[in-house]
């Protein structure tokens, strides 16, 4: 398993260890509950019972991997006793009918959650002058006049802006030969 | 293993597969994986698919991590230091489209799916092209020639005073002793599908594009620096105030220096011939017209009339870019991009059907085979492509 970006834990974890925990995996565990139970807010006050959880008793864990399993076992858990409660009331009101919550889609769950999380973080952490240059000319698809008009900078700012994003977004995610592409506009 | 720990196992590999990081026998593990379930193969698709996981990474965005962290806090009621994160949105759905486009190119190269037939093949030795290479032709004053690509290492030749040397890494220098004698002019020439860079007698370094030729005296004399130049070349000029060095173009345009980096890309089959400063300053003369650039500039001639234009925030990067081994595009026509795909493989163009006008940004190594770029193009949309031997045909749609 290799190495998670905020190091080695030592038992004596502060509050603000916890915060670097939470800004790591709150939202991807939500997605996971999320995929899991179909609410949203279910799944947030889920997530949130499991900090809580972890938080009591911090103590007790010496890696960061054993914090992962645990609060995505939490959930897990508590997602599936959301589940179990549905399919009691459901089975009032139609036949029987599986979930399909099986260990198997379970697994598939945390995949996509730690896939998506992983990339959401490498894209978080990019400076906010480049985010805002690539989120005009890639959603917005706006040219680069367009995007020196609307952000109040030259057209060169734009150009290097784009250039130092798609730079660090190769650092942090090097996807092999391909560096970027995108935009297609046709008239 | 458990099977939460395998999850966390696999979704590193997917993660290393899109950095290009897998090793071998990470690369085997997933493959194993891959081939054991088809939920498997369906998933990692899902994941390396840009449109697919643009919509799940909006998730994401939708939750207020602020307001979350405070309930936690309250509920363990201790007081904690609070970063401010503020999360922005959209963007998001953008990078990752930029990442994953990439990361799902890379995956369909790196497992040929037998089950989806690419209009681009995918097997390399079969139906590909492979990317341009350090070759040129170097012909001396006398009509002898030296293929560049395959001659050793080492002094070449002598040129009256000069010596011609082929260093390490392909490159050509130029090594003048004494005092200039006759003037002996040389000239090297990159084949389509070639580049070259070479190192003349003043110590100005020139880097040839594909299908280019410069035409240069061994050792400088007189009282300016003269080279003609045909195709695309990036020039670093070294300083030497008392003889500026002029490149001339085969329409009679010059450009004129006295120690600076620009770039000259005036292919014949390009509407125009650019001019592009990276340092310094440079003087573009045509006929009795002449502009001065600045750093930054980009002066453009417009071959059919002569006109001069100056640029005033142009692209460096993009118009060197092929000296550092990309096609850098910036929403040029697929016309634009195919005439440079077509002198660096050396294929020919064929469009299929009436030709729609699509244009297309980002970049990709110049290293790579025709069918990645092919298959890039593609995936942003609006074209497609066959290749027959060493023929692109295009469809524009």
């Amino acid at each position: 398993m290799s190495e998670l970006p905020i190091g080695v834990l030592d038992g004596k974890q502060n509050a603000f260890d916890i915060r670097n925990l939470f800004d790591l995996y709150y939202t991807r565990l939500c997605y996971f509950a999320h995929k899991l139970i179909g609410n949203k807010e279910a799944s947030e006050d889920i997530v949130q019972d499991a900090f809580v959880a972890y938080w009591k008793k911090s103590a007790d864990f010496d890696n960061e991997l054993s914090i992962k399993s645990f609060l995505y076992l939490t959930v897990k858990n508590a997602c599936l006793n959301v589940i179990r409660h549905e399919q009691v009331v459901k089975r009032f009101a139609e036949s029987n009918e599986d979930s399909g919550y099986t260990e198997e889609k379970i697994t598939e769950n945390i995949i996509r959650s730690e896939v998506a999380g992983e990339i959401h973080t490498a894209i978080a952490t990019l400076p906010k002058g480049c985010r805002q240059v690539l989120e005009l000319a890639y959603f917005g698809e706006l040219k680069n006049d367009e995007i020196a008009e609307q952000l109040q900078i030259s057209i060169n700012t734009v150009k290097t802006q784009k250039a130092r994003a798609l730079q660090l977004l190769r650092l942090k995610l090097d996807v092999g030969s391909l560096i970027l592409v995108l935009a297609v506009t046709g008239f | 293993m458990n099977q939460q720990n395998e999850a966390f196992q696999q979704s590193q590999f997917i993660l290393k597969h899109l950095r290009g990081e897998l090793s071998i026998a990470e690369k085997n593990e997933l493959d194993t994986w891959l081939e054991s379930n088809d939920n498997n193969r369906t998933l990692f698709e899902e994941l390396t698919n840009e449109v697919l996981l643009k919509k799940e990474l909006q998730f994401f965005d939708s939750i207020e991590t602020e307001a979350a962290w405070q309930k936690i806090e309250a509920q363990v009621k201790e007081p904690a230091k609070i970063v401010n994160m503020k999360t922005n949105r959209r963007w998001w759905y953008a990078a990752a489209a930029v990442l994953l486009l990439g990361g799902f190119l890379t995956y369909r190269f790196a497992f040929q799916q037998p089950d989806k037939t690419p209009i681009v093949k995918t097997t390399p030795e079969k139906n590909d092209v492979a990317p341009g290479g350090n070759k040129a032709i170097l012909t001396l004053a006398d009509g002898s020639t030296i293929i560049l690509d395959n001659a050793a290492n080492g002094s070449l030749t002598e040129q009256g005073n000069t010596e011609v040397i082929k260093l390490d890494d392909g490159q050509l220098a130029y090594n003048t002793e004494g005092v200039a004698g006759e003037v002996v002019y040389n000239t090297i020439s990159t084949p389509r599908g070639g580049q070259y860079q070479l190192t003349l007698a003043d110590g100005s370094k020139v880097w040839l594009n594909a299908a280019s030729t410069l035409r240069f005296p061994a050792t400088f004399s007189g009282t300016e620096r003269k080279v003609e130049l045909t195709g695309e070349g990036y020039f670093e000029v070294a300083k030497d105030a008392d003889m500026p060095f002029k490149v001339v173009m085969n329409n009679g345009m010059e450009v004129e220096v006295l120690g600076t980096h620009f770039n000259v890309m005036g292919y014949d089959d390009e509407g125009m011939v650019k001019t592009t400063l990276v340092e310094g300053k440079v003087k573009v003369i045509k006929g009795s017209n002449h502009i001065m650039l600045l750093p930054n500039q980009q002066g453009s001639l417009l071959r059919e009339n002569d006109n001069l234009k100056i640029d005033w925030n142009a692209d460096v990067n993009k118009a060197i870019s092929w000296k550092n081994g990309l096609f850098d595009f910036d929403n040029d026509a697929i016309t634009d991009i195919m005439r440079q795909l077509a002198r660096w493989y050396d294929v020919e163009i064929q469009y299929s059907g009436n030709i729609v006008a699509q244009f297309y940004t980002g970049s990709i190594r110049r290293q790579v085979n025709i069918s990645q770029v092919l298959f890039m193009l593609e995936q942003a949309g609006g074209v497609q492509f066959k290749i027959e031997g060493k023929k692109i045909i295009v469809k524009t749609k």
